[in-house]
Order: structure tokens, then C-alpha cells, then sequence
């Protein structure tokens, strides 16, 4: 149960890094580094769902946005 | 494409193509009319010193957060208000909260139950799927035929959202991993460190 869950949420921010490549290249560019992904081939098709292979290994969490006192 | 402010339009979707088309020239097949940004209401104006600096934004901020506040929270063809309260709001609870919360907690999960390595995963059916199933179609019609880069965005949160701690199936994923990590004879959690380390 718990690994299928973490195997679902790492692909879920797999695809969510991937697809904000266009938008925020930076936040991007570190989803893929903290998740240890190797760049796909072709962009579009790191957009579907399942394509995250078993095995990838995760750098230390890091704060993505820190929070901030306003 | 030929990209303007709505105040000029006329000059520039009647006129302009006019002069072109005399002059024997290609005329731009869309115009895109955008709507203004104020401040805190007010008309942004260099003589009253309204306006808002976007070096020392993205100074504060980082370029990330200056993008998607004007991504996110601009309508393409509307006007939008800045507001520092605003602005801070958008990145403490999109980008903070949801996005960030997420992938640090995944990870620290990973790290926690796993040695940091991604378990194997069945792609079943699930509400994580469907809202990425959805994600390619609005980022192409968001960053392309619609222009709306909103809409994107707006899908590849749903996807966050989705990922989202639910009370109790999160607490039993917590549970299973503190398991998981007693199994690995106590192993503490990984620290984090802060942004730009």
C-alpha cells in the first residue's frame, strides 16, 4: 500500500516538474534533481502518466519555495 | 502575432494593418490585446512612483514566484491588481504550501521508507492519473491555440491538489512509513536544508 502511494506521488511530481518546464524552468529544473530523473527524450512524452521507472533515487529533501514571513 | 495594450487598438487592429496592406506588406494574422496592471488599485505611473519594481521582486522572491504570479493570477486578456499582500498570498499558498509541501513531504517519505529509492508502482487508476491525464491538452491549449497560460497552470495543480494529504489516508500512509522506518532499525529522517543550499 505504501509503496504504490509513494511510486503514485513521485510520478504525479514527476509529471508536475515536467510539465512546468514552459512556466517555471527553475522550480522545474529542481523537482527533476530532487526526484534523481534523467531528462526524457522527447517532452511531450514525459507528460503521461507512468513513466517513472522503480529504482530512481531521490536526492535529500530540500525546500522547493521556502516560506517566507511577510 | 502582433501584441498590444487595449488602449491602442484602434491604431494598431485598424491603422496599422491599413499602412501595412498599402505599403504592399504582410499584416500580422492575430493581434493580442492585453488588458493593464495596476497597483494596489491605482494606475502604475514612473512620474508618481506607483509601479512596481520587477528586479527587486524577483530579488525578494526569486524569478519563479514573479512568473507565476503574472502567469497565474494575470488573465490574458483581462487587468490585473498587484498587491504585495496578493503576491505574498499566491507563494505561500500555491507555491509554499501545495507545491512545495508536497515535494518535500514525498521525498522525505522516500527517504524515510525507501533509502530515498522509488519503490515499484503500478499505473492504475487513480485520481493522481486522471488529473495528469488532463495536464497535456490544457498546456498545449494554454500555451498555444488560447493562449491562457492559467488554464495550464490550473491543470498541473489540480494534480498537486490531488496529492494532497486527505486526513486519514495520509495519516496512514505516515503510519506505514514510521513502520517502514523502525524496520530499518530507526534510521532518523533526512534533514532538510533550506532553498539554494
Amino acid at each position: 500500500m505504501l509503496d504504490a502511494t509513494l511510486w503514485e506521488l513521485t510520478e504525479a511530481l514527476r509529471v508536475v516538474g515536467e510539465a512546468l518546464r514552459p512556466l517555471l524552468p527553475q522550480a522545474a529544473e529542481r523537482i527533476a534533481v530532487q526526484l534523481g530523473l534523467t531528462p526524457a527524450s522527447r517532452w511531450s512524452d514525459a507528460l503521461r502518466w507512468g513513466g517513472l521507472p522503480a529504482g530512481t533515487r531521490s536526492a535529500a529533501p530540500q525546500a522547493l519555495f521556502p516560506r517566507r514571513l511577510t | 502575432m502582433h501584441v498590444i495594450g487595449k488602449d491602442i487598438v484602434r491604431f494598431h487592429a485598424v491603422y496599422w494593418p491599413a499602412i501595412l496592406l498599402s505599403a504592399g506588406l504582410p499584416t500580422p494574422s492575430r493581434i493580442f490585446v492585453h488588458g493593464f496592471l495596476t497597483r494596489d488599485g491605482r494606475r502604475m505611473s514612473k512620474t508618481l512612483g506607483t509601479g512596481v519594481d520587477p528586479t527587486a521582486l524577483v530579488r525578494n522572491w526569486g524569478v519563479d514566484a514573479v512568473r507565476y504570479w503574472l502567469l497565474r493570477e494575470v488573465p490574458a486578456c483581462e487587468d490585473a491588481d498587484f498587491t504585495e499582500a496578493g503576491f505574498a498570498r499566491a507563494y505561500t499558498a500555491d507555491l509554499a504550501n501545495d507545491l512545495g509541501n508536497l515535494l518535500q513531504r514525498t521525498v522525505s517519505l522516500l527517504h524515510r521508507a525507501q533509502d530515498g529509492v522509488v519503490p515499484s508502482g503500478t499505473p492504475d487508476a487513480s485520481p493522481l492519473a486522471s488529473a495528469v491525464a488532463d495536464v497535456p491538452e490544457a498546456l498545449q491549449r494554454g500555451l498555444g491555440d488560447d493562449w491562457d497560460p492559467r488554464r495550464a497552470l490550473d491543470a498541473i495543480f489540480a494534480v498537486v491538489s490531488a496529492g494532497k494529504p486527505t486526513g486519514g489516508g495520509d495519516e496512514a500512509v505516515g503510519a506505514a512509513a514510521r513502520r517502514a522506518g523502525r524496520r530499518r532499525r530507526g534510521r532518523p529522517p533526512c534533514s532538510t536544508r533550506p532553498c539554494g543550499s
